[in-house]
């Protein structure tokens, strides 16, 4: 023991900055400290754990270590020493073949270390400049190359201490890491630790606001929250379809549920100065509210309101709120600048917004006509019901149908005012017409008697897939190309599972009807 | 003439129905599906011939405007209850049209402007072949396609000159072919003058890409024959005293050889490999390759192009009698200019796009881009240009284009050039069109929400919705 001791002694003698860094990193209180990144105020711990997520790619042993402490050391220059202590591997993940390629690795293997993407920089931006110059930057490899790169340039940006920024009484942003190594050339950790920690007093007003917003938004996890409130709403809504004394229990989950979302939302919002329609993550966000509260309008205050649909609504909200908390890779949480092109604020919030809704109404319609299928296919009994259900699904299809005209309108009415041309055939204004000229025909074909009875939930499903080839497949299947990438990123999985899922129930559908349709002919012939 | 009036009555009602519209409703979004994937493998310009621009897809969009009209026709008289249909079948029909106008009589284009030039020609999507002859550009439509086609056209030159154009690959990829021809020499020189260097490419043959010279500030360089080379030790050739030229031979044993000099001082000597410097001035050159006894015979093939091939090649080939009054076959691109000499004129071809030239004169005066701090996104850029004769500049920026003369320019992207100067690329943009489409956008809103606060605000007794 007393050899240990010995050991530590002058190791810490030796080392100074070894044994003080340390301590400082670990402080609980670093996680609140103000840090100015990308023109906003932010926790420290927001920050780092966006760093970090790019370039940590494992953590072997389960020392806890977080993100926060992580971004410390490595901005003070305790790269070494870290990855040993704490047995990581820093560097970045490599998904796509042709990248894999550039760094001769396996099909397997995912992973490139720091050094390695060192030693090939200037390979990599050179091959990325080429990819830039021929317009080819923000798909397929030349998308691969940028996000490499930037996981690169952070890293290196905040092990050089060129990151992390600390506020001076003076009122201006300091680089830590200049502090640190003047502080500790005199072996002054405790007056490091006191200057940089004492920030929080020297924030302005608004800065202590944003630190507030982003923080409040971090930690009270509204859209987690809303997970649970969900389930417990959606077990709620169903009990009051039967008993009638948990009605009133279903409403008020109902509304807080969309409170919580709404306060979520209106948060993102004063986060980022702009509307939440900028992104998937966003457009799935705002999406799975807009059907929660679609399918509460209709329940209370339709014609007929019809309990049957809140579980329902539930359900896709659900559905949303499970993509957004944990499909990661395809749908990023976090807030990030916008590019030129969706700077102008009122059409962007308006073609967006409108175009989503209209997901949402199209989404909710077709999980409807789901249940009615798969209903169907176990007991043709439940016929008798499918009228009621088929009022439901085209009420959602003709708000779908509205709010997606006025959204292709406004977008091709955005699309002139910046570009100058309407309409240009775009894979994505295509689809968006696409679509809504498929519910255009069902709707017009229904009063042509087409479509009716168990039909029109077919081809709700059917509409359910256009959607998201227009929503999800034109940014995950059609950008890529075709030939390459698309198959193993986790969008494409994530579409084609529902495509392969949704033509089972189709098939199973038509297959029960087909029978039950030669039974009643055979049933008549026999009268 | 009764057939033809009952088969006008017949297309009436079937244009007008229900079932006739929606069959090319379902016709045209399979035709936007196959778009969507076409574009998707083989890019934009290939889609929008093969697919949106296409006869069939403009015959299905006709057939729906037919359809539109028809069937608002046969619903009339006039009932309420219809009215947003009216509306939302005339806004319809307003958008078609105006779309067409926009195509057949707008201007969609592209401007490039380099800094400091003065820039009034925008670039179309359609292309033309250009045939230059002094100063005198005549200009050809060529059709728009997907596939090659034999087009088979005379066209007359100024001078009784015709040139025949056989055959145009839209999309198009080089095939060179080998053809053997003793005596033929064709080689591939590294060279370098001051600071500058290049490779230069010399033949003794002269098929329109390569020549039998080479002029450089003060420098020439000639592929002579032997013949003529024997008599210049005999009878040196007066050259004036501020010019050096080289000439270059190939000797009966294949070895390369060398006459270099000014005015009356000359070199003659056996080419070793390496770099040759001429004496009196700062140029060298060094042979890279020679391809000798073969003529490689320029040749085109159609291919169809991939998503990421930005710029496609075209190729036509063309057909004319040379001075000796032999026909000869050249391979026209829009890659760079072809020289031809055909009769006794020169003449430079190339497929090029079709220019417009507008009222509108600009030149830019600088360029500003700003990247997201921590990334390689552009957050923002923006030209500021001088415009005709303007002492101002303006400024175009996205989302806040420049509107002169009818005309709206948009700032589209931008570029770096070898010297790392920004040009900006600036989309050009003339539509009749747009104010009948935003009416038509208008009106489709109001009619959509009219038709469905009418229906359901309908007594319960009435038809079901």
């Amino acid at each position: 023991m007393k050899q240990l001791q010995m050991l530590l002694l002058i190791l810490l003698i030796l080392f100074p900055t070894y044994g003080q860094a340390l301590e400082f990193c670990q402080n609980p209180a670093l996680e609140k400290l103000p840090m100015l990144t990308a023109g906003r105020v932010v926790p420290l711990f927001v920050h780092a754990q966006e760093m970090v997520k790019g370039f940590l790619i494992e953590k072997k042993g389960d020392n806890a270590l977080t993100a926060t402490a992580l971004y410390c050391y490595l901005s003070l220059g305790q790269k070494e020493m870290v990855s040993e202590r704490f047995a990581l591997v820093l560097g970045a993940k490599v998904k796509h073949p042709q990248l894999k390629d550039f760094f001769h690795l396996d099909k397997n293997d995912n992973k490139v270390s720091i050094e390695i993407l060192a030693s090939k920089k200037e390979e990599l931006w050179q091959r990325y400049q080429m990819e830039v110059n021929a317009g080819r930057d923000r798909e397929g490899v030349g998308l691969a190359l940028g996000e490499v790169l930037l996981v690169y340039n952070n890293f290196v940006m905040v092990t050089e201490g060129r990151d992390w920024n600390y506020l001076e009484r003076s009122g201006k942003w300091a680089k830590v890491l200049a502090l640190y190594q003047e502080l500790s050339a005199n072996a002054n950790e405790e007056e490091f630790s006191r200057i940089v920690l004492k920030s929080n007093a020297y924030l302005s007003a608004s800065e202590v606001q944003s630190l507030q917003l982003v923080t409040l938004y971090e930690k009270s996890r509204p859209f987690a929250t809303a997970i649970i409130l969900c389930l417990l709403g959606f077990f709620c809504a169903l009990l009051a379809i039967k008993r009638s004394s948990f009605d009133l229990v279903a409403q008020i989950v109902l509304w807080i549920t969309l409170i919580v979302e709404v306060y979520g939302i209106v948060l993102r919002m004063m986060i980022s100065g702009r509307a939440p329609i900028t992104n998937m993550y966003e457009t799935v966000l705002i999406a799975g509210w807009g059907a929660l509260l679609l399918a509460a309008l209709i329940v209370y205050f339709g014609k007929d309101k019809d309990k049957r649909l809140l579980p329902l609504g539930f359900v896709c909200n659900l559905a949303a709120l499970f993509m957004m908390n944990f499909s990661t890779t395809m749908l990023d949480a976090s807030i990030k600048p916008l590019v030129p092109v969706l700077r102008d604020n009122f059409w962007l919030s308006t073609h967006v917004t409108s175009v989503v809704l209209s997901y949402a109404a199209f989404t909710l319609g077709s999980l409807v006509a789901n249940v009615v299928v798969i209903a169907y296919i176990f007991s043709t009994r439940f016929y008798k019901q499918v009228q009621e259900w088929n009022q439901i699904i085209r009420i959602t299809m003709q708000v779908g149908v509205v709010f997606l005209t006025i959204g292709i309108l406004l977008g091709g009415i955005w699309a002139d005012y910046s570009w100058g041309r309407f309409w240009g055939w775009d894979p994505k204004e295509t689809w968006s017409l696409i679509t809504l000229i498929a519910y255009l025909v069902v709707l017009h074909g229904w009063h042509v008697g087409w479509f009716r009875e168990i039909l029109f939930s077919f081809v709700a499903i059917i509409g359910l897939m256009l959607v998201l080839m227009t929503w999800f497949g034109v940014n995950y299947i059609l950008s890529v190309g075709l030939h390459s990438y698309g198959v193993s990123a986790g969008g494409t999985i994530f579409l084609l599972s529902i495509f392969i899922v949704e033509l089972m129930i189709l098939f199973l559908g038509v297959i029960r009807y087909r029978i039950s349709y030669a039974k009643a002919k055979a049933k008549v012939e026999e009268r | 003439m009764t057939s033809l009036l009952n088969f006008l009555k017949q297309s009436y009602k079937l244009l007008s129905s229900m079932k006739c519209a929606l069959f090319f409703l379902m016709l045209f979004m399979l035709g936007m599906m196959a778009g969507t994937f076409v574009e998707s493998i083989y890019g934009t310009t290939f889609a929008l011939r093969a697919v949106y621009h296409s006869w069939w897809f403009f015959f299905i969009e006709a057939v729906l405007l037919l359809s539109l009209i028809f069937s608002a026709i046969n619903r009339l008289p006039y009932k309420q209850r219809l009215l947003g249909f009216y509306i939302v079948h005339t806004s319809l029909v307003a958008l078609i049209i105006s779309s067409g106008i926009t195509y057949y009589f707008g201007t969609d284009g592209s401007m490039v402007l380099a800094p400091g030039v003065k820039n009034s020609l925008v670039e179309l999507s359609s292309d033309i072949l250009r045939i230059t002859s002094g100063k005198e550009n005549y200009d050809y439509k060529i059709p728009f396609s997907t596939s090659a086609n034999k087009l088979d056209w005379e066209l007359d030159l100024p001078n009784k000159v015709k040139i025949r154009v056989l055959n145009y690959i839209p999309f198009a990829k080089e095939a060179l072919r080998w053809q053997r021809r003793d005596g033929f020499w064709l080689t591939t020189w590294k060279i370098r003058k001051g600071q500058r260097e290049g490779s230069i490419r010399l033949a003794n043959y002269f098929d329109g890409r390569f020549k039998n010279y080479f002029l450089l500030d003060g420098v020439e360089l000639f592929i002579v024959p032997y013949e003529f080379y024997r008599t210049m030790k005999t009878l040196l050739p007066k050259k004036a005293i501020d010019k050096v030229t080289l000439f270059i031979t190939k000797d009966e044993n294949d070895f390369i050889r060398l006459a270099y000099g000014s005015g009356k001082k000359w070199t003659f000597e056996k080419y070793t490999m390496g770099e040759l410097q001429l004496p009196g001035t700062d140029f060298s050159l060094a042979l890279l390759e020679e391809f000798s006894n073969v003529v490689i015979k320029e040749n085109y093939i159609p291919e169809k192009p991939t998503k990421d091939s930005n710029k496609n090649l075209q190729a036509m080939q063309v057909a004319y009698r040379d001075l000796q009054g032999m026909e000869q076959k050249q391979w026209i691109t829009n890659a760079q200019e072809k020289q031809l000499r055909i009769g006794e004129s020169v003449y430079f071809l190339q497929i090029k796009s079709e220019e417009l030239k507008i009222p509108v004169v600009l030149a830019l005066d600088h360029f500003k881009i700003e990247l997201v701090p921590g990334t390689m996104q552009a957050a923002s850029y923006e030209s500021f240009i001088t415009v005709s004769d303007q002492q101002q500049l303006s400024h175009i920026s996205m989302n806040h284009p420049l509107k002169v003369d009818g005309y709206t320019f948009y700032q589209s992207s931008y570029f770096q050039d070898d010297h790392g100067n920004y040009h900006s690329v600036l989309s050009v943009n003339k539509d009749p069109g747009r104010a009948l489409k935003y009416l038509g956008a208008f009106l489709l809103m109001i009619g959509v929400l009219v038709h469905y606060l009418i229906v359901y605000r309908e007594p319960k007794g009435g038809e079901m919705r």
